[in-house]
């Protein structure tokens, strides 16, 4: 049976039997279910794009010479299983029945062309591709050995990158003959070539420019500012866009000492033919002009004598606003200084063929191209390079610093891996000083122009917060990919999250040994299907004013709330840290506490709660607040709040409950900023101050929008959605998006709304606002954050995204379209669904969409096809993946999707409760 | 040429799927028999019946027993109701008042119930011509009330949106109904009488004496003419109004049959019509969204509806002249409507969407009918028609009887 068939079989039985098992790990030649191989895992490539079965598979290289067929297997994900790709006889060089090179072998290096791994035995010099990895495996070795630029063999091989496509074009980073120090004359990097043979001519592999490494070293003009001398470290990270054709290669760069000097830590090698003879060359250009660096902060380059500049790893990213960036690890700095620093520095992708690939400038307008007399928006692309110093950002810019800032590991540390999918940029940790470990994401937030302008603070993803050696994230069904173990040197653990209850999986799911112990579990006993599961479930972050240190999830259901503190958990018991409350009080606490569950008479007045919201004040008291179809209640004391932040469940006394707060109806939101509390129902804003008195008796409320505010609005409009931060406050309304205007303040006595003009508005209801902004929270919109609204109408099935990024400029804030368009000078949505959807979800990398059960279409949430970018046609919108779980299917609502800050894993919650990946 | 012409009418009624009657057993083809003709020398037979239903029943799509306000769907649902209108209408509004809410099969959905009663009294009259040709004239009179109407609210108090539904739609359907949709009376029980449609018939009829020792007879006949819209027409503003014939449509009736008699006394035969209807244009009702259900419909505009064809047979065994020119007659009767179909005239609506209504779809219907009839100068007849089964349709068990002279 063909590798193909049995993999299709195999997907055919994974979808028959997607059983409620969590992160997996994958089954290896260690005979445990918990450990993969047996071997420690030196180096391993994620396939993104998972050959023509897109099914993203994770490759790896065996640490030792123990694994034989598995020196270099891949991570299968349909039978969960280590596929061995190395076995002892195989087509080697274009004759069957060889001994192969690889068995056996310990892997220093992996990469891949395509699904096809490349590799470097350890102690080799020799370049190893596989032609074909079906039922028997075809491996080619180069022609040559890795030669130095003097065409001599190198005394070591520092890093390895293969470009995609037909050639394969392989570039391996060498140090020189009798050198171990990159950057001494004979460094360079290695080109090869891979031509596919016919009948007649066999298949090659072939080293370029002439038997020799195309050179890079410590005189490398593109390298130096003044031509003179830098001192490069052993330290290389190369990576090849495919998009833009070119090399990009992360030194660590030290500047000399004489006037003038300085170094930079990137340069871009593009591949030429060499006139007259028929192999290629890399030519290294600067990657920025020696004249554009000043000073000792642009990231990439120093201009002050003697000091380093560090790019310790790179990526390339493309945003959906279809604008390049490199993404670097490392900065102004030597390495161990910077190892907890990431940036994002914009690339020129168009114009003059000879600069693409540079550093653009970040004084431009981004250019459009459009389909010939169509007018139809075709790309995007940055196409003036920097030329002076005010072209580049510097490392306190909030566009370059990923994260908004370092990441939570000391600068000393290093990443395990460095990875970007679609606005997001992740970083795996392994072993480190502190305990910080797993993996981060960050969200790049997108101006007006398309470009970036700020990102979204470190957050975890994945799910777990093990040590991970290596991480990928799987665009297309939203699962992480990561390497674990005992340290970097004995990584021997492959594990996937996936879509799922979490049985058993030591997380949500419960102890290793019991699921009924789980927070999934848990929550589908506190609130039952037939009670109508969970109504919402919130993730409010360790940022939040109220939080110090913690991370909390709230949830409500049919006359019920339950405060979750998911960190509290050892090893996915949330049970025995489970307290309840049938009094309206908040029950006896610990610092273990797990989840705090309250029922009572109050809360059973609200009926079915929907709305939830942690309110701190500038003096640093905490109320809860919840919101139902029958009116608000407010976890107080005598109308006190608790003194925030709190660190754990414990912070807040049993002599807190819950009463009610004036007399509302469907309550569609509450929400609070600064000292003021807001309630949104369907047809008024309500403004309370958070004071204790507005606790205790009857409030004094502040009715600060109707629709006789807001103009075009009717009686028969509804207020749906609510975002407040600072003076400015967001309505989503049936007659479309309103804002306060300039000039005034959502905490003035009377509150001017103005509409917010939606390009190419063909939904006018506007019923869900999504903040993505600099500090992870709402209150942050204003200093520079995108928002995203939901524009759906369930009467004519449309539904449609569009995004404006809001800046803050002296007080007057701005609200501006993203540049989504199709048709020239026409601004338009990101996304129209062309049907109805309730709910949209994205983190950067994922789009998730979801529509809960209507006449004959069953529940469901889609995740969208991966790439997803302005101008996407409705093809491309129309394809996605499934998170096609019964209990969802068979469920008659989703409530919310949401990612935990606690551990990254994405939630699905809603009738059945939560289905989580990690 | 002939040739020519029927299977002209012929390809005509294969390829119009037009419409026909309300599907209700109270309209059936052929009511003036043409089997039955003025007696021996007489030219003229005018005969009078009256019939009354009870045992009314519904018949949903696949056969089943119900309410007769459930032969289109078991439920109404008001959240659909909504769909297919512009947001910034009135009824978007609503909708978007309801935020969207989902129809998870419970929520908005209302169960209707009702009693409808029925009589008819047709007047008929046959009178020979030459050439073995009759003209038959029919002037049917009815009667009828719906009534009892009733609605249960099934939507649950357990979700927000179950909530939001119930205090903003559910507690005051009738008005909203009423309001949004033009003047659309959900409770309201109705009684109208009135004229139905007036049909012409020209039939030809010929015996033909068989000399063998059991068939001792064949008559053969075949009829055409026109039913002319006289009757009551459909109002869009009741709950499953009925028209009291062929909602103002002028409709051709052609058909046939064939008698043969065996021995003396018994007589068996089938008699086919077909009844096709040219389409109208008028102010109706209309789906704008494919998962509304069929008598919760807001919005009305102008649409011309093509009505499908008509089928009929009736297959009977009769012991003919029993007794002193008494005869029992049983038949089965079956009747089949193929799909009708509505064209728009508002590029708001979907012809698309409009044509999915379940009350556009075909309906059959199967009874058994038995008679007591009196052949002579003076026509007596007493029939009981017993529905057994039907897909899409109201069927009533009648009883009745007619009086007729010749002369």
């Amino acid at each position: 049976m063909s590798l193909r068939i049995r993999l299709v079989l195999g997907l055919l039985l994974l979808s028959s039997n997607l059983d409620l098992n969590s992160s997996q790990t994958i089954i290896g030649n260690a005979g445990s279910t918990t450990q993969t191989t047996n071997f420690p895992i030196s180096t391993h490539a994620f396939d993104i794009f998972g050959g023509p079965l897109e099914m993203p598979t994770m490759y790896i290289g065996a640490g030792n010479t123990s694994a034989q067929q598995y020196a270099i297997s891949r991570a299968n994900p349909v039978f969960n299983q280590l596929q061995p790709l190395a076995p002892a006889i195989l087509n080697f060089n274009n004759q069957a029945g060889q001994a192969n090179p690889l068995f056996g072998a310990k892997i220093d290096f992996l990469k891949l062309n395509g699904d096809k791994p490349v590799a470097i035995i350890n102690g080799s010099q020799t370049v190893y591709k596989y032609t074909s990895i079906m039922d028997a495996p075809y491996l080619v070795s180069s022609n040559q050995p890795v030669l130095d630029a003097a065409g001599l063999s190198p005394q070591a091989i520092l890093n390895l990158e293969v470009a995609n496509g037909g050639l394969a074009q392989t570039f391996v980073a060498c140090t020189p003959n009798g050198s171990a120090n990159f950057g001494d004359t004979g460094s360079g990097i290695a080109l090869f070539e891979y031509r596919a043979g016919n009948t007649q001519t066999p298949a090659v592999y072939m080293l370029q420019n002439n038997n020799q490494a195309c050179a890079l070293d410590n005189s490398t003009p593109a390298i130096s500012l003044n031509s003179d001398h830098v001192t490069l470290a052993n330290m290389v990270d190369m990576c090849w866009s495919g998009e833009l054709n070119c090399l990009y290669v992360a030194l660590q760069a030290t500047a000399g000492g004489s006037a003038g000097d300085g170094a930079r830590s990137i340069v871009v090698g593009k591949i030429n033919p060499v006139p007259g003879q028929n192999y290629d060359t890399i030519t290294f250009q600067p990657f920025v002009p020696a004249n554009a660096i000043t000073g000792n902060n642009q990231i990439i380059g120093t201009a002050t004598l003697n000091s380093t500049v560090s790019a310790l790893k790179i990526k390339t990213m493309r945003t959906s606003t279809r604008i390049n960036y490199l993404v670097i690890v490392g900065g102004n700095g030597a390495a161990n200084t910077v190892g907890n620093q990431v940036y994002a520095v914009p690339l020129v992708s168009g114009g003059n063929i000879a600069n693409i690939g540079q550093l653009a400038s970040i004084n431009q307008v981004p250019t459009d191209t459009f389909v010939s007399n169509l007018n139809l928006f075709a790309s995007r692309s940055l196409n003036t390079p920097a030329a002076t110093s005010s072209d580049l950002l510097t490392n306190t810019d909030a566009a370059a610093q990923v994260g908004g800032g370092p990441l939570p590991i000391n600068p000393s540390d290093t990443i395990s891996d460095l990875f970007t999918s679609g606005d997001s940029v992740y970083v795996s940790i392994g072993t480190t000083s502190g305990s910080t470990t797993g993996i981060f994401y960050s969200q790049a937030i997108i101006d007006g122009n398309g470009l970036i302008a700020n990102w979204t603070p470190w957050q975890r993803a994945g799910g777990s917060t093990v040590p991970m050696f290596g991480a990928a994230v799987n665009a297309i069904n939203g699962s992480f990919w990561y390497l674990t173990g005992a340290s970097a040197s004995n990584v021997n653990t492959i594990s996937f999250t996936q879509w799922s209850n979490g049985y058993q999986d030591g997380l949500l799911g419960g102890t290793t040994s019991n699921a009924g112990l789980g927070l999934v579990s848990n929550l589908s006993n506190l609130f039952p299907s037939y009670n109508g599961g969970l109504f919402n479930l919130v993730n409010v972050p360790s940022n939040d004013p109220g939080l110090n240190n913690m991370t909390l999830l709230l949830a409500t259901g049919s006359e019920q709330v339950a405060l979750i503190n998911p960190s509290a958990a050892i090893a996915g018991n949330f049970s025995s840290g489970l307290v309840t409350s049938n009094n309206d009080h908040y029950p006896s606490t610990t610092t273990n506490s797990t989840i705090v569950d309250i029922t009572g008479n109050n809360l059973t007045t609200l009926g079915p709660i929907t709305t939830i919201h942690l309110a701190t004040n500038a003096s640093n008291k905490s109320w809860l607040f919840v919101g139902g179809a029958n009116g608000v209640a407010v976890l107080q004391n005598a109308g006190s709040g608790w003194n925030a932040p709190i660190s754990s469940l414990a912070g807040i006394t049993s002599a807190f409950n819950f009463t009610l707060l004036g007399n509302y109806q469907f309550v569609q939101k509450i929400a609070s900023d600064n000292d003021y509390l807001y309630i949104l129902t369907q047809d008024k804003l309500d403004r309370i101050a958070l004071i204790s008195t507005n606790f205790t008796g009857t409030p004094s409320i502040t009715t600060i929008a109707t629709f006789q505010d807001l103009v075009g609005a009717t009686s028969a409009d509804t207020f749906y959605d609510l975002v407040v931060s600072g003076s400015l406050g967001l309505l989503g309304t049936s007659a479309g998006l309103f804002r306060v205007s300039n000039g005034s303040s959502i905490q003035n006595p009377t509150v001017v709304w103005s509409t917010v003009v939606v390009p190419e508005q063909i939904t006018v209801p506007c019923t869900k606002l999504i903040v993505i902004s600099p500090n992870g929270l709402d209150s942050g919109l204003i200093n520079g954050g995108n928002l995203y609204i939901v524009n759906s109408y369930r009467g004519l099935q449309q539904t449609t995204i569009n995004r404006f990024y809001v800046s803050n400029n002296g007080g007057n804030i701005s609200i501006n379209p993203l540049p989504d368009l199709y048709v020239k000078n026409i601004l338009s949505y990101f996304i129209n669904f062309e049907t109805f959807k309730d709910l949209f979800f994205t983190n950067g990398t994922l789009l998730i969409n979801s529509l809960s059960k209507d006449t004959i279409q069953t529940t469901y949430a889609y995740i969208m096809q991966p790439g997803i970018a302005s101008g996407a046609r409705i093809p491309e919108v129309k394809r996605y993946y499934n998170i096609n779980l019964n209990d969802i299917t068979q469920a008659n609502f989703i409530s919310n999707i949401l990612c935990s800050s606690a551990s990254g894993a994405l939630l699905i919650s809603g009738e059945f409760d939560i289905r989580v990946n990690e | 040429m002939t040739n020519r012409f029927l299977f002209l009418a012929l390809i005509c009624l294969y390829f119009n799927n037009a419409q026909a009657i309300f599907p209700y057993n109270i309209f059936r083809l052929g009511l003036f028999d043409q089997t039955i003709r003025p007696y021996h020398e007489n030219q003229t037979l005018f005969k009078v019946s009256f019939e009354s239903s009870f045992n009314t029943t519904g018949h949903d799509i696949l056969g089943n027993h119900v309410n007769i306000l459930q032969m289109w769907q078991p439920n109404q649902d008001a959240l659909t109701m909504l769909r297919g209108f512009d947001a910034n209408s009135q009824i978007g509004k609503l909708d978007s008042n309801l935020n969207s809410a989902s129809d998870d099969g419970i929520r908005g959905h209302i169960v209707p119930m009702g009693k409808l009663e029925a009589w008819r009294v047709n007047f008929v009259l046959k009178h020979k011509l030459p050439y073995h040709l009759t003209v038959n004239i029919l002037a049917p009179l009815m009667g009828m009330k719906l009534k009892n109407i009733s609605w249960t609210n099934l939507t649950k108090n357990l979700t927000f949106s179950d909530q939001l539904v119930n205090a903003n739609l559910m507690q005051n359907l009738s008005q909203i109904v009423y309001e949004l949709g033009d003047g659309l009376q959900m409770n309201n029980d109705w009684e109208k009488i009135g004229m139905g449609d007036l049909e012409f018939i020209l039939s030809w009829d010929k015996s033909f004496k068989q000399p063998k020792p059991i068939l001792k007879n064949v008559d053969l006949g075949i009829y055409g003419g026109l039913s002319f819209p006289t009757g009551v027409r459909q109002n869009e503003d009741l709950i499953m109004s009925i028209p009291f014939g062929n909602d103002g449509s002028l409709g051709m009736l052609v058909g046939g049959n064939i008698q043969l008699q065996w021995w003396k006394h018994l007589r068996g035969g089938i008699i086919v019509n077909f009844l096709e209807l040219f389409g109208t244009t008028r102010n109706r009702r209309v789906k704008t969204d494919a998962s509304q259900s069929d008598l919760l419909l807001l919005a009305k505009t102008e649409a011309r509806k093509g009505w499908g064809l008509t089928q009929q047979y009736n297959l009977y065994l009769e012991g003919h002249n029993l007794f002193e020119n008494w005869s029992l007659r049983a038949a089965y009767n079956y009747i089949k409507h193929n799909n009708d179909s509505l064209a728009i005239f508002n590029q708001s609506y979907s012809n698309e969407i409009a044509n999915t209504a379940l009350s556009l779809q075909e309906w059959t219907q199967h009874s058994m009918n038995f008679s007591l009839r009196h052949y002579g100068p003076v026509w007596a007849e007493l029939y009981y028609i017993y529905p057994f089964n039907g897909k899409s349709v109201i069927q009533s068990a009648f009883l009745g009887g007619s009086l007729g002279i010749n002369f």
